[in-house]
This record gives C-alpha cells, structure tokens and sequence, in this order.
C-alpha cells in the first residue's frame, strides 16, 4: 500500500471545501480533515460528489458522546451526513479530526461506500464516531464538491482538509 | 542487491540521489505515510519519548501493537505530548467488549488513558493494536487526537475508538508513550512506530 499527496485546502474563506479534478489512478481515497465551524449551533460534517446535488445518500452511525453509546442511520439524503463537528459554542481552540476513506472510488461497477472515523473532544463535552455513508452511483468520484458543516455558515481560521490517494501492489494487492 | 533509488515526482533521478539499499531499509520513506521513529521491546523495557519529532509533516501517526508487563489483565497507554503531565488532556471514548457498547469522558486528566493494553496477567502472545492520529500537530490549535484499538483474547477483548484533546497552543516535537498502571514496561515483542503524513508532492 502506498499513500501519495493528492491536494490540500486550507483556511478556506467560504462556507465548504472543494477537490476537483481528482485523479483516477490510485485504488482508494483518504480525507484528512481538521475542522471548526464558526455556526452557534450543533451541525455535522457533510460531502456531495461530482457537482451531482441530486446524488442520494445513506448512512450508519455508532457513537459514543461520553456518556452512552447509540447507533443512528438515515435514508434518502441528497448529501453524505456524517459526524457532528466542534462549533462556535465550544471553547475557542478546539477542532475536530476526522479520516475518511471512499473506496474504490473508480470503480463503475458498484455504489460507493466511504469510511469516517472521526470526533472531538471538548473537555467536557464531544463525541467520537464511526460512520458508514452509501452513495447510490456507480459513477467515479471525480470531485468532491462540498466538504464542510452542514450549516454551510463558514468554518474557522485553521480549519483544513488533505486528500490522498491510496494505491495497491499490482503484484500482491497488498 | 541493488541499491533502490528514490525518484523525484517526475520519474527521474533527484539532484540528491538517496539510495536505499533495499525498500525495506528506507524505512518506508516511498509516499506520504513515512516513518519517523520505531522501537521494539526485547524484554521488559522502558520506553518512553518520541523526541525531536520533524516539523515538515501535516499529520502524525503513532500505530502501536502493544502488551505490558504490569500485573493486570487489561492495562492502558498513558499518552502525553512535550513531557506536560499537567492536567491539560480529556478524552470522549466509545467501546463494545463482546457483550455492550458504552462511551466513557474524562476531564482535566495529566494523560490520554483511553487506549487500552493487554496486561501480563492475560494469555501470553496476545497484544493490543492501537492506531492514533494527531492531526495538525503542527498547528496553533489545541491539539486532536483520533485513535482506535482492538484486541482479542479468545472469550474476552476489546474494541473501541477515542477522541482525545491536548489543551496547548505549542507545536508538538514530542510524544511520551508511557505503559499506563503500575510500574511495569513494554512487554517483549511490543512495538511503537511513529510516523509523519506530508501533505506535499515533494
């Protein structure tokens, strides 16, 4: 397995990041991002794909928020919900890491399932997740159009995203 | 052998040639993923600092596959960053043990103690894998980190994810990585690997 750079975003000014363009020769996909959002209010992180805002989406959630652990799911999304990130109403500094991967996102034979391990933790309050996402194309993810806080408000002044790709051995697949 | 030959992004030979003398030996310096230090316990032994970690990466890495020699069935790391055993750590936790799932939140700890070990009272050969990520470790945020762990003991075990939180502003050039109860050490045959994730073509 290798793991090569593909892009970054960083401090974005808007409301969501984007990657365009993504190339079609690696195996997998990982997104490395560190967030804040700066809405004042409970909000998740989200993704739409390939400039489609009519993709539908579904998910499965386990989480643990500290004091119990519950599993949530959702149906017929036109965007991949995924995990709750820090906002405005935590104390400043604190941002939340999550590490997502789509697999085989080249693939034109199945739907597309990502990944997300991800979470924060507030000093007293956070949750941490791993979250299943379902997007019903079989399409190549060529873009990741919108990558950022369900309330599209904007995110804080550190907030970043890396996206790499995951290659495999052509000898061992390994 | 052949030496193998590091390739600039171009396929080519780079000005400065690093040469290699087998891909293993470079210590997987091919990719973004790229280890940065590594220890093995050959006995009971006392390891505790990545020191002087490189400053040029975006993400670090810490994977771990872990046993202790501390008389308990089931021990912890005792993470902290820059030698700070101030209560600056707090951890949200989520884990099933074959039976339940719960979440767990400790606040104002002096260390991150949510990622679990098998203990020496435990059968012997069985270790913990541990995965940690500490994101933006570079930044002048608070520092968080995302781990998961699991083990199996055949009738008992383990598996879980944590979000852990490291209230300081400062760059971190250094992780401690403590065995948690106790004074016992890393069991033979453990071992702690940290590496760097660049967030460049170069």
């Amino acid at each position: 397995m290798t793991m090569t750079f593909i892009a970054s975003v960083a401090n974005p000014g808007g409301s969501v990041m984007s990657f365009t363009n993504i190339p079609q020769t690696f195996s997998h996909l990982q997104l490395r991002v560190f967030i804040r959002s700066t809405f004042n209010g409970n909000e998740n992180l989200f993704m739409r794909f390939n400039n489609n805002f009519s993709l539908q989406f579904a998910g499965h959630g386990l989480i643990g928020d500290g004091s119990s652990a519950t599993s949530n799911s959702y149906t017929g999304a036109n965007f991949a919900d995924t995990i709750a990130v820090p906002n405005a109403a935590q104390s400043a500094n604190i941002f939340g890491a999550y590490i997502i991967d789509i697999l085989d996102y080249t693939n034109t034979n199945k739907n597309k399932t990502i990944r997300t391990i991800g979470g924060f933790d507030a000093n007293g309050s956070g949750q941490v997740q791993l979250k299943s996402n379902l997007i019903l194309t079989t399409g190549a993810i060529t873009e990741i159009t919108q990558l950022g806080g369900t309330a599209t408000v904007g995110m804080a002044t550190g907030t970043r995203a890396d996206l790499y790709g995951i290659g495999v051995s052509a000898q061992t697949g390994a | 052998m052949s030496p193998v030959h590091k390739l600039s992004q171009m396929g080519s030979i780079t000005t400065n040639k690093i040469d290699y003398p087998s891909m293993l030996a470079g210590y997987g310096d091919f990719g973004a993923l790229q280890r940065i230090g590594y220890f093995i316990s050959t006995g009971s032994q006392i390891f505790t600092n990545f020191t002087n970690i490189p400053q040029t990466f975006q993400d670090l890495r810490i994977v771990i596959f872990g046993r202790t020699t501390n008389s308990v069935a089931d021990d912890f790391l005792a993470l902290n960053f820059q030698s700070d055993y101030n209560s600056n750590y707090s951890a949200t936790q989520l884990s099933g043990n074959g039976s339940s799932a719960s979440s767990t939140r400790a606040t104002n700890q002096t260390r991150i103690f949510d990622f679990p070990l098998v203990g020496a009272t435990s059968t012997s050969g069985i270790f913990s894998a541990l995965t940690i990520d500490i994101l933006n470790y570079r930044s002048s945020s608070f520092k968080t980190v995302i781990g998961r762990w699991a083990y199996d003991k055949n009738g008992s075990g383990s598996t879980g994810l944590c979000a852990g939180l490291y209230r300081s502003t400062t760059a971190i050039n250094e992780i401690n990585c403590n065995v948690g109860s106790g004074n016992g050490n890393w069991a033979s045959g453990s071992t702690v690997a940290l590496y760097g994730v660049k967030a460049s073509a170069a």
